[in-house]
């Protein structure tokens, strides 16, 4: 009996120890034609996670059937209601190529496969852009969405402040950025995600992502896609969410 | 100095490489379990 105590003060330190690493658990990327798999995998990840997580929405409905773009809004609507968080995820993940970009944003498209739709915008493109990617969500979507995350993380200069005017919260790849009354606080976090890496490269990858996590400093984000679950496979992203919730505390974007 | 810097950085290198290495097959053995997946069912 004494010994059962003893392991249970033990487990009790080693459960507060681990509250103090917190990560972001968030799914990027659903939209009107991948929703359908997408709502499986998101639940079966918030399963494995013991609660519901943060999801990156890309609000363009694009040319599905009206009957499915139907599904997608209630589906939405189903997960604000189960108190999934709403991060807004571009407008359409695809970049306008007809728009003026600098070097840079050229640079990035170039590496994104078009993906990086705000990169190397000028500020008023920008915030038409950002707009339009709000007027996307108010139309589809239920409620108002945390924060902004600019698809692939590839922004400009404006894109921040802009976003931090309309949204709570915002992130690049060096951090995340909170609106507070004083100003803007940044917190120091990487994103772990997979999607972008060859097959051959994914088990280093997830080991990184578990070494990241183990270490002390930061508050990660995990991030996976559709894709990830043909790549890598359900069960060890499944895994992988259990063996990081042992080591860290999940938090969605509005704990910060 | 700059012996004994390069040699130092090349021990730790390795010693950080062989300990990934080990920590990448404990990952991969944990992430293919499949007792580990049914724990959090």
């Amino acid at each position: 009996m004494e010994q059962n105590k003893d392991i249970l003060d033990i487990q009790a330190a080693e459960a507060n120890l681990h509250k103090k690493k917190k990560f972001i658990l968030c799914y990027h990327s659903i939209s009107a034609t991948n929703f359908k798999r997408a709502r499986n995998q998101i639940r079966k990840i918030a399963d494995a996670a013991g609660s519901p997580i943060s999801i990156a929405v890309v609000p363009s409905i694009g040319a599905v059937p009206e009957s499915e773009a139907d599904e997608f809004r209630e589906e939405l609507e189903k997960f604000v209601q189960e108190g999934y968080e709403i991060m807004l995820h571009g407008a359409r993940h695809r970049a306008d190529l007809f728009i003026k970009r600098n070097l840079q944003g050229k640079f990035a498209l170039w590496i994104s496969n078009n993906e990086a739709e705000f990169a190397g915008l000028n500020e008023r493109l920008t915030q038409t852009l950002l707009k339009r990617s709000l007027a996307l969500w108010n139309a589809n979507g239920t409620g108002k969405p945390s924060g902004f995350i600019p698809p692939i993380w590839f922004g400009n200069k404006y894109l921040k402040n802009l976003a931090l005017d309309i949204f709570d919260y915002y992130e690049d790849y060096h951090g995340i950025y909170q609106k507070t009354e004083n100003g803007v606080k940044k917190t120091k976090s990487r994103p772990l995600s997979f999607s972008i890496y060859p097959p051959a490269m994914l088990g280093i990858v997830q080991t990184y992502a578990c070494l990241r996590m183990l270490l002390p400093g930061g508050t990660h984000r995990l991030v996976f896609h559709d894709k990830d679950f043909r790549s890598i496979g359900e069960k060890r992203i499944l895994n992988m969410v259990r063996y990081i919730s042992t080591m860290r505390e999940k938090i969605m974007y509005r704990d910060l | 100095m700059s012996d004994w810097l390069f040699k130092s950085w090349l021990k730790i290198s390795a010693l950080t490489a062989i300990l990934f290495f080990f920590y990448h097959l404990f990952i991969s053995q944990k992430l293919e379990e499949e007792s580990f997946s049914d724990k959090g069912k």
